[in-house]
């Protein structure tokens, strides 16, 4: 079991470093694609098969394609990315990332450490069978969390029309 | 019935991915090696119909087709969450309590559903020929 | 516990072996029956020198393609060139793996009919199908030809489109079955026979068709075939493919085929239940009795396989924009449309 852990998470982190660090930007999109499918693999070795199934469906089958598409479709795949070689820049850029990922870090880590599941550690332990799982999910979609779903349906109903917005609007510069 | 882990049901498909991916790669040495290279300009040419490719092929193109993956990612989310709704709908009428409770939850998701689809097609994206949005 | 790994471990790989090595036959000779059957509607023989019948038509073929030069040209982009037909092809090999044959059959503790039973096989194979389209958009790109990446934009547009029709008109069989097991769903219509299919019993056939639909333009066939019309983009994406990673690319698109046949088989079509169910009294021995639903299996998905070609032979192709509007504009508000009725009527009947 932890070796399949440390394949996925090495394979991972490996993409997502690559992904940064790669200069082809059609590389860099693939390199992300292979994080993403590694964070499904790592979800489905966790037993979550559903949210991993999910994030294989969402962001290597629907996000990364987006992405895929708009490196693609413009004429940004031929050029290496723009990168500020000069010392100081790199500097400035790598301190701007590093503080970023060390904010995100630690909200997470702030919600992960306060979460109500965390205080009932048996709980957490207990292995359910991956049918109960799907149909758990099921049942706290349904009653508990009815509310957040539709809120989320109207959220992504509302993000639907910003995008058509957002690409119709273009039309004047595009002339 | 079933004696092992359920885990152990992994084990076949990474196989299985194991062997496709294999498959697939000895397929591709091997040709390059048995098969012949005599290369000629013409040859190494891009296939346009004999015409000389002019330029490169990459460009800018449509952005339908951008359209179209955004639309699809959206779309994704929401068919998404339909499924494990779909799962529970049998037992959904016993854990409720109510008979159509169930159903009326997801009319109200599908309503959302139904008003972007149909917002996306009064503006005109899903035309593709006329052009009615001007994108 | 250690013996019972090992011997799990090599059924498995004896398995996917022989399901592999049935599946590239399966594609060789759907190649075939496709060329037959086309011919004969277009009243000629098709292939008819190679052995009796043209039979052995798919290993000329093959050594054909096999001995061809594999040609590089000087404009594409190497690495992601090679990548493409390799993801397009693995990914159609793939998912056959959770798609059982036949009625289980236990063998130390192993289904011998099936590769895996994951409880999401359902998802699986969906899953499988969206990261197919990264071989398809990777190839066009990668070429630099204009017709390949028209006939990449084409196809890969078009195939989260219909992917999109595809997976809601599967929410009805799941909420039929309440399982997106596949030998679950396949077991739920085992019962009646005919009547409990979800095509006939489960009024699943609206569902059916949209997925039907949905699943000829995922696999780029006619009509929908416009990636690569040939009399407007040469061949689309595998403009530049030559030899055997054009075969693969061949071979991705069969493969695919009898994949699709396969779960319309099982979601729609009760799997490998016989029609009659348990209205008639089970005959034979055991062997028989372990053989028999294969063969309904088989049958079924040589019935849709024929659809395929049939439909291949008859339709006229569509226009794009006449694609794009049927996927958007028909299939997906008659999926969700779909979805309400059959919720509707199962929460109606479950009162």
């Amino acid at each position: 079991m932890s070796l399949s852990f440390l394949i996925l998470a090495l394979l991972t982190l490996g993409g997502a470093v690559a992904a940064m660090t790669l200069h082809r930007l059609v590389h860099c999109v693939l390199a992300l694609t292979v994080a993403l499918a590694g964070l499904a693999g790592l979800y489905l070795n966790l037993g979550a098969q559903f949210v991993g199934l999910a994030q294989i469906l969402v962001y290597v089958g629907a996000v990364a394609i987006l992405i895929v598409f708009a490196v693609l479709l413009t004429r940004g795949a031929e050029i290496a990315s723009q990168m500020d070689s000069s010392r100081q820049g790199r500097f400035s850029a790598l301190a701007g990332g590093v503080a970023t990922a060390a904010a995100v870090f630690a909200v997470l880590a702030w919600v992960v450490l306060h979460s109500p599941t965390l205080s009932a550690p048996a709980a957490t332990m207990t292995q359910v069978a991956p049918q109960a799982a799907m149909q758990q999910i099921g049942d706290a979609l349904m009653r508990r969390y009815v509310l957040p779903l539709e809120v989320m349906g109207l959220m992504l109903t509302a993000a639907l029309i910003g995008a058509v917005i957002l690409a119709l609007e273009e039309k004047p510069e595009a002339q | 019935m079933q004696t092992h882990p359920y885990t152990w049901n992994y084990i076949p498909l990474l196989i299985q991915i194991l062997v496709a991916v294999g498959m697939a790669c000895s397929m591709t040495t091997f040709s390059w090696f048995i098969g012949r290279h005599r290369n000629t300009k013409a040859k190494l040419e891009a296939y346009e119909c004999g015409i000389p490719a002019e330029g490169d092929a990459r460009g800018r193109f449509s952005v339908r087709f951008y359209m179209v993956a955004m639309l699809f990612i959206l779309f994704d989310v929401e068919a998404v969450f339909m499924i494990p709704w779909a799962v529970i709908y049998r037992q959904l009428p016993h854990i409720t309590g109510s008979p159509l409770f169930g159903f009326w939850e997801m009319l109200v998701y599908l309503g959302f559903v139904v008003v972007g689809v149909f917002y996306v097609w009064k503006k005109g994206i899903l035309d593709w020929a006329t052009d009615k949005a001007d994108i | 516990m250690e013996t019972g790994f090992w011997l799990f471990l090599l059924i498995s790989i004896i398995k996917i072996l022989v399901v592999v090595v049935i599946l590239l036959t399966a594609v060789a000779y759907t190649v075939l029956l496709e060329r037959k059957v086309v011919g004969r509607i277009q009243n000629r023989w098709g292939p008819s020198r190679v052995g009796p019948f043209g039979l052995l038509q798919p290993l000329a073929d093959g050594a054909k393609l096999f001995l061809k030069e594999d040609l590089i040209p000087e404009s594409v982009y190497r690495p992601l060139y090679i990548l493409a037909p390799i993801i397009a092809l693995s990914c159609a090999l793939m998912s056959i793996a959770v798609v059982p044959f036949g009625a289980p059959v236990m063998w130390h503790g192993v289904n011998l009919f099936q590769i895996t039973d994951v409880n999401i096989g359902l998802l699986v194979i969906l899953g499988i199908t969206s990261v197919g389209v990264y071989g398809i958009a990777l190839s066009g790109w990668s070429s630099n030809n204009k017709y390949s990446l028209l006939g990449a934009l084409r196809a890969s547009a078009q195939v989260i489109s219909y992917e999109l029709a595809l997976g809601l008109a599967v929410v009805g069989v799941v909420m039929r079955t309440g399982s997106l097991s596949l030998k679950d769903i396949v077991s739920v219509q085992a019962t009646h026979g005919l009547l409990s299919w979800n095509f006939f019993g489960g009024f699943q056939f609206v569902a059916f068709f949209i997925y039907l639909i949905a699943a000829y333009a995922e696999t780029n066939r006619a009509p929908f075939d416009l990636p690569e019309a040939e009399s407007e983009l040469t061949a689309g994406y595998h403009t530049e493919y030559s030899s055997m990673k054009f075969a693969m690319f061949f071979m991705a698109e069969y493969a695919n085929m009898i994949t699709v046949s396969c779960v319309a088989t099982l979601l729609f079509f009760g799997g490998w239940s016989s029609p009659f169910g348990n209205l008639i009294p089970a005959v034979g021995g055991v062997v028989v009795q372990a053989l028999l639903p294969v063969f309904w299996f088989v049958l079924k998905v040589f019935f849709f396989l024929f659809l395929y070609i049939w439909v291949r032979g008859t339709l006229p192709r569509f226009r794009y924009d006449q694609l794009m509007g049927l996927g958007w504009k028909f299939l997906v508000p008659v999926a969700i449309a779909n979805i309400v009725v059959t919720s509707f009527w199962m929460a109606l009947r479950a009162r």
